[in-house]
């Protein structure tokens, strides 16, 4: 671990977990009501749209669920983003969001 | 002791979704989720922000090339509206495009020449293979998985492979002749709200779009490719906006036939319960229906509803009426289904 790292973490605020497991199981449960998969049926690595869980629209009713819940701007770069395929990824993308906004530590 | 117990939700008391649509909840008093989270106020004021938004994006591309938009015209009354739209009231120039599936009513290419010729607008008609559109449509019943499975929600099997098909072409040829804009005649609840502007970059969605090449592809054949692929993204390629203008207009379907009647078009007789174009739309209401527990139309009904364009009544017939087997058997015979998979 080099020593730019150790400062970095021992600087960084600790994240709260119980937000981020609020961000994770709103996500879950628009992906299930939405896309129709059920639990244990895509796991948080799987991609979204190899696995034909999400098309085109299904994209887009994602990208406006992610916007309007939690309040953050889903850039061009987090469309292209590999991040955006999977569960796990997605729910990077929003916690690293709202940590930019100041609203999760 | 306990009480009654309560009645199973059968149907949205507002916008009629049956409790057999996937993925949706009652609230106690009988609304489902999708009329609970919007209200009527709410609805009109996202049609008022959408006129806008498209005003804005016509505003910017208009008398700036040789086409403005492409419209992906079926000659049926949406897309026929939204053509008179774009030309009448939005002042673009617009390059109709349809695709004959195969299955066009007779009456349906004379509506597109004739709507065509009193708007003057340039018509092109795009004949896909017979035998590879018969076969993408066999496929789309026997396999489940062309589609994701949420698109059972917006369409019959039948109908998003014909879509998907159709939305593709027009995309293609708007790359090709770099056309700022493709139209299409999709009303709410056949695509999602948000997706009444939807803004491409070529090479932005590779990866959903690799991913539905290879479904096609691997059901049909390398021959697909053709038909569903886009080229890779290129320095300097423009962006496409893909716009719906209708999820925009609160007009009854009255309505839009008597505006446009006066162009010519008419209301072709042979093209069975729900369609005003295709003859082979019966079938995927009947497949799906029967598969599903629902009706195909089911969420652009219920969007009618809660916008007001249709009465409750004229929307409980619609959902009501269903082709009978008989009335199929030709279609399944055409597309090569066996006979049992009636």
């Amino acid at each position: 671990m080099s020593a730019q790292t150790v400062l970095a973490e021992a600087m960084a605020p600790a994240e709260d977990p119980a937000v981020k497991e609020a961000v994770r199981d709103r996500i879950r449960d628009f992906a299930a009501a939405t896309f129709l998969v059920g639990a244990g049926e895509v796991g948080p690595d799987t991609d979204l749209f190899e696995a034909n869980v999400i098309d085109s629209f299904g994209f887009v009713e994602l990208v406006s669920f992610l916007e309007q819940t939690f309040g953050i701007a889903i850039e061009e770069d987090d469309l292209t983003s590999p991040e955006m395929a999977t569960l796990a990824g997605i729910e990077r993308v929003v916690t690293g969001k709202l940590r930019q906004q100041g609203a999760l530590r | 002791m306990t009480g009654p117990r309560p009645t199973p939700v059968q149907a949205c008391r507002r916008c009629l979704l049956p409790a057999t649509l996937p993925g949706l909840a009652f609230t106690a008093d009988g609304l489902c989720d999708l009329c609970a989270a919007t209200g009527e106020a709410e609805a009109e004021a996202e049609r008022v922000a959408l006129r806008a938004r498209l005003d804005a994006l016509y505003a910017a591309h208009r008398g700036t090339r040789p086409y403005a938009a492409i419209v992906a015209y079926s000659g049926g009354k949406d897309s026929s509206y939204t053509l008179k739209h774009l030309v009448e009231e939005q002042g673009l120039r617009c390059l109709a495009i349809t695709v004959d599936n195969g299955f066009l009513s007779a009456g349906t290419l004379d509506n597109c020449r004739a709507v065509c010729a009193a708007l003057d607008v340039d018509l092109v008609v795009f004949t896909p293979s017979r035998r590879f559109t018969e076969r993408m449509y066999r496929a789309s019943v026997e396999r489940d998985d062309l589609h994701a499975p949420a698109a059972v929600k917006r369409a019959s099997a039948i109908c998003s492979s014909c879509i998907t098909l159709i939305n593709t072409h027009m995309l293609q040829r708007a790359l090709e002749l770099r056309v700022p804009i493709v139209a299409g005649g999709y009303l709410g609840g056949q695509v999602p709200r948000d997706g009444a502007v939807m803004t491409l970059r070529p090479g932005r969605q590779a990866r959903i779009r690799t991913a539905l090449v290879n479904r096609f592809v691997g059901a049909l054949g390398e021959g697909a490719r053709r038909y569903f692929d886009l080229p890779g993204a290129a320095e300097g390629d423009p962006e496409v906006v893909v716009v719906n203008p209708m999820l925009g207009v609160a007009l009854s379907e009255e309505a839009i036939k008597a505006a446009l009647a006066p162009l010519g078009w008419r209301q072709p007789t042979d093209t069975g319960l729900t369609s005003t174009n295709c003859r082979l739309n019966d079938l995927g209401v009947y497949l799906h229906s029967r598969r599903h527990g629902f009706h195909p139309y089911a969420m652009e009904i219920a969007e009618q509803l809660r916008g007001g364009t249709i009465s409750r009544e004229a929307a409980a017939r619609k959902l009501g009426t269903l082709p009978g087997r008989g009335d199929v058997a030709w279609m399944a015979e055409r597309i090569g289904l066996p006979a049992d998979a009636l």
